[in-house]
């Protein structure tokens, strides 16, 4: 599947080749209309004190696809995405309201205990910061506080494949142990998504893992999620319009906290419904 | 060249007239004007600084100087074996009551201050760093550490020695001392966790470590050689601090039997009233007890800064 630079985007072959399933089933799995959706979110209304940061958004991820998040600088993508696995709680002043749920459970309740959540949602963030601890140690720190591995081997064995999955695993099999911050920058954020994996999450929050790195080093990270999507489910935040039409089957364009519109990738890039839509798509929005 | 060029072009058109005068270029003016005079200014202010330091170095120097040369000419190895015989005027002997009963008080100080010092250091550093309570704490330390050090003997005197009951005791003084110690260890505690970067915290709570011992367990192990280097330093306060344990531990030519309802000796107190006695020998432990307090202050001052130069290399 080659990625084509610009706004199009290839088509999913496999679906095509297979020719299993009917095409309508497939967009409408992609553009987030289907029955049994991942993550469905509802009426949701953020505010940090007075300031009403997302208002009224409703939106359905199914599972397994990726979807990005666009949108202007201050537009509230961060804030969206930093509320499905709870970050934000700590924040001061924050409320929240509407409904949220992961498989059908409200991830909001009181029952539900925010650490938990955590292994089900990890975060990768904009700029890369693994803990100045050896490689080795950044990857296992996950299941080493969750007790996820039984035995010494145990978590070797989750840490190399957390650095395969992560696709650096040959590059620092040697370098277990050195402090990860003698890492490039690239290798950093790498080391932080295979930190993520080592939970085994079932979704990805992804805030703009790319920009600030070099462009050879993006290429890699970008490569990575498309090798990702096929296991996990994919919220990505990104300003780079052809890297979001590279990776997504979703997009949704956010502007001033509000959901303005949301569908299959290629639609949305080459033939938004929104005016506004389109004047971000074609950069004539801040 | 330019200049000359400019010159000549200059001279050209005044050529024209019956006077010629060269006029003044950039470069006539950089050489001549107050260029002098300033760099004059530049140097007097220079070794007028270094004038002021050698002035605060020259009485330093010189202390340290007549202590630490006269205190090892007369340290021995019965000043550390015996202890001090006698009182007032007729003191001889050794200092090792004072020895054991300096570690012992600081011993006693150091523990309660560290454990309280570290542990509100961490709550007001990582727990509720804004919140009014932490806010207070840092008001409220940074008011202590200003009270003076005979007011803190004092109501410790008030306090443990005659309400608590308990006499002039090693835990009297040692827990004046950690009172006094306190503030030092929970500013530097804080500082030494606030350096370590928030994204740090963020990464670890996005895996799931919202319990915040384990955030802890991260964050602690980075400020270790800030927050240690912080209680060497306030023990190395400590150790100078005479007016809390004057009315707390009073002085004993014996190392105390217990805890509570007996008196101990310290080498400040020595200092401090044997160079008054009028008898050699009082003077002899005096400088001894001098030359020690100094030895052990310039050790652990090393020592603090090897730690953060070892430390600052390998993070």
């Amino acid at each position: 599947m080659e990625a084509k630079f610009g706004f199009g985007r290839t088509k999913n072959n496999d679906s095509q080749l297979k020719g299993e399933r009917p095409d309508n089933e497939h967009d409408a799995r992609t553009s987030g209309q289907g029955q049994e959706s991942m993550i469905n979110i509802s009426d949701l209304h953020v505010y940090y004190g007075r300031l009403h940061v997302l208002k009224g958004i409703n939106l359905k991820i199914q599972e397994r696809t990726t979807t990005v998040i666009m949108g202007p600088s201050g537009c509230g993508k961060t804030t969206l995405i930093r509320t499905l696995n709870r970050m934000n709680d700590d924040l001061p002043n924050f409320r929240v309201s509407g409904v949220i749920t992961i498989q059908g459970f409200d991830i909001y309740s009181e029952k539900v205990d925010p650490t938990l959540l955590k292994l089900k949602v990890g975060m990768v963030f904009q700029k890369p910061n693994p803990f100045p601890v050896s490689v080795f140690d950044n990857v296992a720190f996950g299941p080493k506080i969750h007790r996820l591995a039984k035995s010494r081997n145990e978590l070797e064995s989750v840490v190399q494949e957390s650095l395969e999955r992560a696709g650096l695993w040959d590059e620092v099999k040697d370098r277990l142990e050195e402090n990860a911050l003698k890492l490039s920058g690239g290798q950093q954020q790498r080391l932080c998504i295979a930190r993520a994996l080592a939970v085994k999450p079932q979704i990805l929050l992804l805030d703009e893992p790319t920009s600030s790195l070099d462009p050879s080093s993006a290429m890699k990270v970008e490569e990575l999620i498309v090798r990702l999507k096929k296991d996990y489910t994919v919220i990505l935040v990104t300003h780079n319009m052809q890297q979001a039409a590279r990776v997504a089957n979703t997009a949704a364009f956010l502007y001033n906290g509000e959901l303005i519109e949301v569908g299959e990738a290629p639609k949305i890039f080459e033939n938004p419904d929104k005016t506004l839509t389109e004047q971000y798509i074609s950069g004539r929005l801040a | 060249m330019d200049t000359d060029f400019h010159r000549n072009a200059s001279k050209k058109t005044l050529s024209n007239t019956i006077i010629d005068q060269p006029t003044k270029t950039w470069y006539d003016s950089a050489v001549t004007s107050n260029y002098k005079l300033r760099r004059l200014r530049d140097k007097f202010v220079k070794s007028f600084t270094i004038v002021c330091v050698v002035a605060v170095l020259y009485p330093l120097s010189s202390m340290l100087y007549m202590f630490v040369y006269k205190g090892a000419t007369l340290i021995s190895l019965s000043t550390i074996t015996q202890p001090t015989i006698g009182s007032s005027s007729f003191v001889s002997g050794g200092l090792a009551n004072a020895i054991e009963g300096t570690l012992l008080l600081l011993g006693i100080g150091s523990s309660v201050a560290v454990c309280l010092g570290v542990m509100g250091g961490v709550y007001i550093a990582e727990f509720s760093r804004n919140s009014s309570l932490a806010k207070g704490i840092r008001f409220g330390v940074d008011v202590l550490a200003g009270v003076p050090s005979i007011v803190l003997g004092y109501v410790g005197f008030l306090l443990l020695v005659i309400y608590f009951g308990w006499g002039y005791s090693a835990l009297a003084g040692g827990l004046t001392l950690s009172v006094f110690m306190f503030p030092y260890i929970i500013r530097t505690t804080e500082l030494a966790l606030r350096k370590v970067p928030d994204e740090v915290r963020e990464a670890a709570k996005a895996l799931g470590s919202n319990n915040a011992t384990v955030v802890n367990r991260l964050t602690l192990r980075f400020a270790l050689p800030g927050i240690i280097t912080g209680i060497l330093l306030a023990i190395s306060i400590g150790l100078g601090e005479t007016a809390p344990l004057l009315y707390t531990a009073s002085f004993s030519n014996y190392v105390p039997s217990a805890l509570l309802q007996s008196p101990v000796g310290y080498l400040t107190y020595v200092v401090y009233v044997f160079s008054q006695l009028p008898s050699a020998e009082a003077h002899s432990l005096a400088y001894q007890a001098s030359f020690l307090l100094i030895a052990i202050i310039v050790t652990l001052n090393f020592a603090a800064r090897v730690l953060v130069q070892r430390f600052s290399k390998v993070t």
